[in-house]
């Protein structure tokens, strides 16, 4: 089930009044059969895969505990990485790997009499593997005990708001919250409340009411002109944006009214200048993930300057094809990595660009520039196939047709760009970033926005909805 | 920072007061016109889409039908009224007896406009699904005298064979004309089931009493699969503009599911009941023509999203009565914007090209075979058509 569904509200109106008059270990066991119904209600035979994945880890990590060998312990992290690699690999990769191998011995005459199985690819796999693996790194590395209740385990595993689409919660931080019992204060509650409305506004409004004038133009089989491939790339990345930072606020919101703190996975990515900062906003769940279990590990920006280039490469590369099976992720990935490189090296690593303190229009300037270099890497994203890469690549840069016949997004979704991007100039600009600015406002101006989101959601009801963008993941 | 219990009451209270501020001034702004004549503004329009259809009918019919909105006097079956439509022709025309919609009208224009010999007679309604179409043709038969009939099948109208009105499955702007519901017999023959509202009159008749009114729905819920009583009822919830963009949105994700039983990405769905229906109506109507005398031609209308989903579903059909078909897929792209126009119907160019096409297959039927002989297989719609027709594709 999904967020943005009635059974989900229907689930949620009868798990949530439980929940809160439960004490804490009963909470627990609730939020776990309620996590296993969440996923199971996609298929039943998902819920093997997160049980094996959760059993192996949870195993694992009991081992690391009895033992201070380094070789054993060395080992015992190597088989619990490999299988959850070699599980996430075999699910999500072994009919792209296996295709493209078939693919490239074509020419040669060789033909496999096999290239891909009929393999179903479980919803959040990547989400959850990730997550479990962590708990295994940092019981690894001692950064945290190892988790003796196996019930407990499960329920961060499982932890329904954020099991198929992130935020990647580290096990040093949900596990503690799992463990502990929980208090729900009015400040949670109002804020977590917020969050889901947000969520909501932005995925309902927002990215499901400009997605048919992306699919139009990504999906057509026509000629198009520049403009129209210019206007739907922005708009996907409108898209984007609204559809995976929406279902992390609503994650974060349902989380909070439960009264766990989930960290935040988005904050304002489209101000960024440059690709580091845009990397510190964009999928922060991820990218830190990323960063502190691959890249540090094989080597970061401690070695030479051509060494940290190389690494950058090889984090996003492999962070493009984490997104899913198929090159254009690749390659949006290697293109990440080519324009951290880039920009490294422009800077020889410092902040040259003084982010925070450089002239108000000097930035917006920056901003609109920058927003540009991300556009293409949605482009890259997005696109079906290399030829309409290179196809919508010359028309972006090289074709300047008119008219664009891109449809027009609907009437809540343009009102809603223009509320969302309201708030986020005031927060960006008025507040300094901080995500809880709306809080200061008297209660008449708070209730005015309140009532504007609500008016463009209940408005945005009509846009036929979408499946989240990163399910898929 | 924990807020204090009143200042979250008084957000509370600020937020309803916001929204029943907006709700009664977007009411306000947006009005529709009174008079039902008049083309409502834009957004006056798109805040009255989700008020209900018993509403919009008290709106559109005024107690004359000069007073009532075009929209509602279109399409009707009664009272039978042949107009200006020709049931003969002169010497030296031939009369093409036309029946669909709005896509079909141009095509069929565009026809005319291209050999003065062909005299149209048109009869249908907006969005017109070929059951009502068939109605039309079924109303005309051993009065009409047609050298040829066209039945035009609009793809985005065959949902609404499983409907007894354009009001149910066109919610948001509702034509109001009524055709009976067909169903396939054993023997795979389509049967009426009449509405019990035939005629604009009785539309009038059934919004000024409430017991006909009742009997109108009861029909409904017999026989038009798209009936949501919540849909059709008027209730205080009209006057609020929010109330109204929340039943738009039950309608939307209604008829989305309604939808996806009759057509999916890949197509039309092989077990629906509309589908059956329309292969079932347009092999009675290919045979009925046959026996009046008449060449039954079938227009595939494959309009946007819809691909050849069509001319896939049905031309193996119509194929194997040997009947002459076109599906407009064949010649345009209905995905490609630029063969459309704004409101979403094709392009006046295209309209020609698929004109040109159909002359050329009728006149290669005409003097070969004589009317409602199947064509020569070398003459097969199916063939691909001509690099001069398919230029511009």
């Amino acid at each position: 089930m999904t967020f943005v569904s009635l059974v989900f509200l229907v689930f949620m109106l009868i798990l949530y009044p439980l929940y809160l008059v439960l004490p804490h270990r009963w909470q627990n066991h609730l939020l776990l059969v309620g996590s296993l119904i969440f996923y199971g209600w996609w298929d039943w035979r998902f819920l093997g895969l997160l049980g094996f994945t959760s059993t192996l880890d949870w195993w694992v990590g009991r081992l690391l505990e009895r033992t201070s060998d380094p070789a054993r312990r060395r080992f015992l992290l190597t088989a619990s990485i490999s299988a959850n690699l070699a599980t996430l690999g075999f699910f999500k990769y072994f009919n792209f790997f296996a295709g493209s191998l078939a693919s490239l011995l074509a020419p040669f005459g060789i033909h496999l009499g096999w290239t891909t199985l009929h393999i179903i690819l479980p919803i959040g796999i990547s989400f959850y593997t990730f997550q479990s693996m962590s708990y295994t790194f940092d019981v690894y590395r001692r950064h945290m005990p190892t988790c003796r209740s196996y019930l407990d385990f499960m329920t961060f595993v499982s932890f329904f708001p954020q099991l198929v689409a992130g935020p990647i919660e580290r096990a040093v931080d949900l596990i503690p919250r799992v463990q502990a019992p929980r208090s729900i204060t009015r400040d949670a509650l109002t804020r977590g409340l917020f969050l889901i409305l947000l969520g909501l506004f932005k995925k309902i409004a927002v990215s499901d009411g400009v997605a048919p004038s992306v699919d139009a133009v990504y999906n057509a089989t026509h000629a198009l002109s520049g403009a129209d491939v210019r206007i739907a790339t922005w708009l996907f990345a409108v898209q984007i944006y609204c559809d995976f930072s929406g279902y992390s606020d609503i994650a974060r919101g349902l989380a909070k009214v439960m009264g766990f703190d989930l960290m935040t996975n988005f904050d304002q990515p489209y101000v960024s200048v440059n690709p580091s900062e845009f990397w510190r906003r964009w999928h922060i769940s991820l990218s830190t993930w990323l960063r502190d279990y691959l890249y540090i590990p094989i080597g970061g920006n401690r070695g030479t300057e051509r060494q940290t280039y190389r690494n950058l490469m090889v984090t996003m590369g492999l962070g493009g094809l984490w997104h899913g099976a198929a090159w254009n992720y690749v390659l949006w990935g290697i293109y990440q990595g080519a324009i951290l490189c880039v920009h490294r090296w422009f800077t020889r690593g410092r902040r040259a660009l003084r982010e925070f303190a450089t002239p108000g229009w000097l930035r917006v300037l920056q901003i609109a520039i920058f927003f540009q270099v991300v556009c293409y890497g949605w482009l890259l994203f997005r696109a079906r196939s290399f030829g309409q890469i290179v196809a919508f690549t010359r028309d972006a840069l090289l074709e300047w047709r008119l008219p664009a016949h891109v449809p027009t997004p609907s009437l809540p979704a343009l009102a809603g760009l223009a509320l969302l991007v309201a708030l986020e100039a005031w927060q960006a600009a008025a507040a300094g970033g901080r995500a809880t600015f709306y809080r200061s406002w008297p209660a008449p101006v708070r209730g005015a926005v309140y009532a504007a989101l609500l008016a463009v959601f209940f408005m945005g009801l009509s846009n036929a909805p979408t499946q989240f963008i990163y399910f898929q993941f | 920072m924990n807020p204090r219990r009143s200042d979250l009451l008084a957000t509370a209270l600020w937020t309803l007061a916001f929204l029943i501020a907006a709700d009664f001034a977007l009411g306000r702004v947006f009005r529709m016109p009174a008079d039902p004549r008049q083309p409502p503004a834009p957004l006056a329009q798109y805040f009255d889409f989700g008020a209900s259809i018993e509403s919009k009918m008290r709106r559109m019919v005024a107690a004359e039908d000069s007073a009532s909105a075009p929209v509602a006097l279109a399409g009707w079956l009664e009272p039978f009224n042949d107009g200006n439509a020709p049931l003969a022709a002169p010497a030296g025309r031939r009369l093409v007896a036309v029946y669909g919609q709005s896509f079909t009208f141009q095509l069929t224009q565009a026809l005319a406009a291209l050999d003065s010999t062909i005299l149209l007679r048109t009869r249908g309604g907006p969005s017109s699904p070929a059951s009502h179409g068939y109605a039309f043709w079924q109303s005309d038969r051993g009065r009409v005298h047609a050298e040829v009939a066209i039945l035009g099948v609009l793809a985005s109208s065959v949902r609404g064979l499983d409907a007894s009105s354009a009001a149910t499955w066109e919610f948001e702007a509702p034509p109001l004309y009524t055709y009976p519901r067909y169903r396939v017999d054993a023997r795979g023959r389509p049967v009426p089931h009449p509405p019990y509202v035939l005629s604009l009159a009785g539309v009038r008749a059934a919004l000024a009493d409430p017991v006909r009114m009742r009997a109108w729905q009861a029909q409904l819920a017999r026989d038009d699969d798209w009936y949501d009583p919540l849909l059709w009822r008027a209730s205080w919830l009209d006057h609020s503009v929010f109330a109204r963009v929340l039943r738009r949105a039950w309608a939307q994700r209604q008829q989305r599911e309604h939808l996806a039983r009759v057509h999916g990405r890949a197509g039309f769905r092989e077990d629906s009941d509309n589908l059956r229906t329309l292969r079932a109506l347009i092999g009675s109507f290919v045979e009925g023509c046959r026996a009046d005398g008449t060449l039954p031609v079938v227009l595939l209308l494959e309009d946007a999203g819809y691909a050849d989903h069509l001319s896939r579903a049905l031309g193996p059909e119509l194929d194997r009565r040997g009947a002459l078909w076109m599906g407009t897929h064949e010649l345009a792209d209905a995905g490609n914007p630029a063969n459309l126009k704004a409101d979403g119907h094709f392009i006046p160019a295209l309209n020609e090209r698929l004109a040109r096409a159909l002359l050329a297959r009728l006149d290669s039927v005409r003097g070969v075979a004589g009317p409602g002989i199947a064509p020569p297989r070398q003459d097969s719609p199916r063939r691909p058509a001509p690099a001069s027709e398919r230029a511009g594709k």
